[in-house]
């Protein structure tokens, strides 16, 4: 289960209003490397990992990006919270704003909803710890991609912060795959599926 | 508390730049040197938001700490660590719930007479703080 505290993992306090940074900054509340992705993937795979070690740490990392969700959301919510129908206009917010007002939707910057067809959960921790490394990196380019469009320190302290933990969390999982890789057989690697094959340990 | 300020560092507030070391910075550093200024705080004098920061600053050692021993178990300098975190941001949290109101779900402060979960801001709204920068 999950307990709430009444606070964001990272501070954000963002005094200005910009709808044309909260349209790119959604992408990570609900697009193909979003947030809401990455927790649901790593708290979707847990289930299959027979190794306890590792299927605490997607459990740890998974909780995490719940949070990393609400700080994409709060982003969002204090970027728009005070937008004018002037703003809206002029910022291309409406086309956002005719369907869902001020109200933060899991969407990519480009319209597209969520979906969880943008991850998987293979059943083979192999597989899947290689999908979750390829996500840390790719939201991390996410994250680079909209630091070169972004420059109210107010929001860039914060888009820094979650940057920095997906290269932690490749880190992690690149270390949790080495454990894994580490009690099966070293000449075969690749070719089965540790969670329902039998041990090939070597 | 000023130790906990090499785990702000990558992402300090004020220096815009990407910084090409991360990668080296972002390891946990079991030997936190005292340097720099408070990150993504207010600066005014506003006690509830100085515990919260603290709270905040303990509570990520303790999440980035975490990560680290779920792949480096036998790690003592760590857990040594995580536990001094723990600590902390025990006090921390309980100042906090006896003077400003709740941050945990599962703690009701006997300093309030009332229900006081859901009262006040919450973390996603824009704070409004009695200092007059904000």
């Amino acid at each position: 289960m999950w307990q709430y505290e009444k606070r964001t993992q990272y501070p954000i306090k963002i005094k200005k209003n910009d709808a044309k940074a909260a349209q790119i900054i959604i992408s990570q509340y609900g697009g193909p490397d979003g947030e809401i992705g990455a927790s649901l993937r790593y708290l979707s795979q847990k289930f299959t990992f027979k190794d306890p070690r590792i299927s605490g740490l997607l459990n740890d990392i998974g909780t995490e990006e719940l949070a990393h969700l609400e700080m994409v959301g709060t982003i969002v919510h204090q970027l728009t919270c005070n937008l004018t129908p002037e703003e809206i206009k002029a910022s291309g917010f409406d086309k956002y704003y005719v369907d869902h007002t001020l109200g933060v939707w899991p969407q990519a910057a480009g319209g597209v909803p969520f979906t969880a067809t943008e991850f998987q959960s293979k059943g083979d921790p192999i597989t899947d710890l290689f999908e979750d490394m390829a996500a840390e990196q790719k939201a991390r380019t996410t994250y680079d991609n909209i630091l070169r469009m972004i420059s109210d320190p107010d929001i860039v302290d914060p888009i820094r912060f979650l940057r920095a933990r997906e290269i932690v969390h490749f880190q992690r999982f690149g270390e949790a795959l080495r454990m894994l890789q580490d009690n099966l057989n070293f000449k075969n690697f690749y070719a089965f599926n540790p969670s329902i094959d039998p041990p090939m340990r070597k | 508390m000023n130790n906990m300020n090499d785990y702000y560092q990558p992402y300090r507030r004020g220096s815009q730049s990407m910084n090409p070391s991360m990668n080296q910075s972002v390891n946990p550093s079991m030997n936190p040197s005292m340097n720099g200024s408070m990150s993504g705080s207010c600066s005014c004098s506003n006690s509830a938001d100085k515990l919260m920061d603290m709270i905040d600053r303990y509570s990520f050692a303790m999440d980035d700490t975490r990560l680290f021993l779920d792949t480096h178990p036998d790690c003592m300098e760590a857990l040594a660590f995580f536990r001094k975190m723990q600590k902390l941001r025990e006090d921390a949290i309980h100042e906090y719930e006896d003077h400003y109101g709740p941050v945990t779900a599962y703690r009701c402060s006997d300093a309030s007479d009332s229900w006081m979960w859901n009262a006040g801001d919450l973390p996603w709204q824009i704070k409004r703080c009695s200092c007059k920068e904000v």
